[in-house]
């Protein structure tokens, strides 16, 4: 069965791996472990797995191959870089293109651009069809009475 | 881009300073690139290889590295940051690769029956560590064999140190739970 303690002495087992414990901590992994024989065994056991884990795999074997071959490569011109759609230069392409149609659209259609001090003045000074907007007392307390 | 240019002869505080040799390295001196990659090499190929568990693919990605580096050298501003640079560029590329394929165990498949428990124990951590996702697996080798502390580990990886500390943790209890699945037979799993 897996306890709460349990989880809890694994969490400060693994916690124990990067720094030193307090007082208490290391108190109750030396009572858990006195209590719980599975978390016990199992911590025996993956000591093991640390330590397998922990152990170098294989020394790098080092030849003058290696060097030589970066040098090499350094000598050729670096590949080309693939074409990145979210670059700045894309983007920033983009955004001047739709300026530039933008801009082409409103000049052959500056026909029907309202000339200003003519179109825009008419249409200031022209009433508004809903009528005027009611004015509001508030000099008066409100009545909701009818 | 790199010429072949002769050394010099300088005093030792000079010629242990990092940024004399990239200075000479972005100069063209190929005498002082294989300087710098020789100093380099040996963490770079161990990491790799603790990470990929393939000994060619390691070196593959050490040498991608430094082609790497050594092309944006110039963009570099601070000269000390070099290592730690072309540490980080190594291990993402890493990661590059963990994320495009799964790594095998191959190394320990020949080996001789006499070590058998140790290579079973190999075979097993191999495993385990080929069911991790890259983040996860790459976390726990820079800490577990790495050595490297937790605020390394996060500029190496890019992340806060708070998701090294989670990402740590979540490696461990998996690699804790296959372990005991692989060679134990503990019933304390969640």
């Amino acid at each position: 069965m897996y306890r709460v303690k349990c989880s809890l002495f694994w969490k400060l087992s693994h916690v124990q791996r990067d720094r030193v414990l307090r007082d208490w901590e290391r108190r109750f992994l030396q009572h858990h472990r006195g209590t719980c024989d599975e978390c016990r065994l199992a911590e025996e056991a993956l000591e093991e797995g640390w330590c397998t884990l922990a152990a170098p795999v294989v020394e790098p074997i080092l030849h003058d191959a290696f060097e030589r071959r970066i040098i090499e490569a350094l000598r050729e011109p670096a590949p080309q870089s693939p074409v990145r759609y979210w670059s700045p230069v894309v983007v920033s392409g983009a955004v001047a293109a739709i300026a530039a149609i933008v801009a082409l659209q409103l000049i052959r259609n500056s026909t029907i651009v309202p000339v200003p001090g003519l179109g825009a003045s008419e249409a200031r000074n022209t009433p508004p069809s809903y009528g005027s907007f009611p004015e509001i007392d508030f000099t008066s307390p409100p009545s909701f009475t009818r | 881009m790199f010429g072949t240019k002769a050394l010099s002869q300088h005093p030792t505080e000079v010629l242990n300073d990092e940024s004399y040799w990239l200075a000479r390295c972005r100069a063209g001196d190929e005498s002082a690139l294989a300087v710098v990659i020789s100093r380099h090499r040996s963490r770079l190929i161990r990491t790799s290889k603790n990470i990929l568990r393939d000994a060619h693919e390691a070196e593959d990605v050490a040498q991608e590295a430094f082609l790497k580096v050594f092309r944006e050298l110039g963009r570099l501003r601070d000269d000390r940051a070099f290592a730690s640079y072309l540490y980080r560029i190594c291990v993402r590329l890493c990661m590059d690769r963990l994320r495009a394929k799964r790594a095998e165990p191959a190394e320990f498949d020949r080996v001789e029956e006499s070590q058998g428990r140790h290579i079973e124990n190999r075979l097993a951590v191999e495993r385990i560590l080929s069911e991790l996702t890259p983040d996860l697996r790459t976390t726990l080798v820079l800490r577990e064999i790495e050595q490297l502390s937790y605020e390394e580990v996060a500029d190496v990886m890019h992340v806060p140190v708070g998701t090294v500390r989670s990402r740590l943790h979540t490696a461990r209890e998996r690699f804790r739970k296959l372990w005991i699945e692989q060679v134990g037979d503990s019933p304390c799993i969640a």
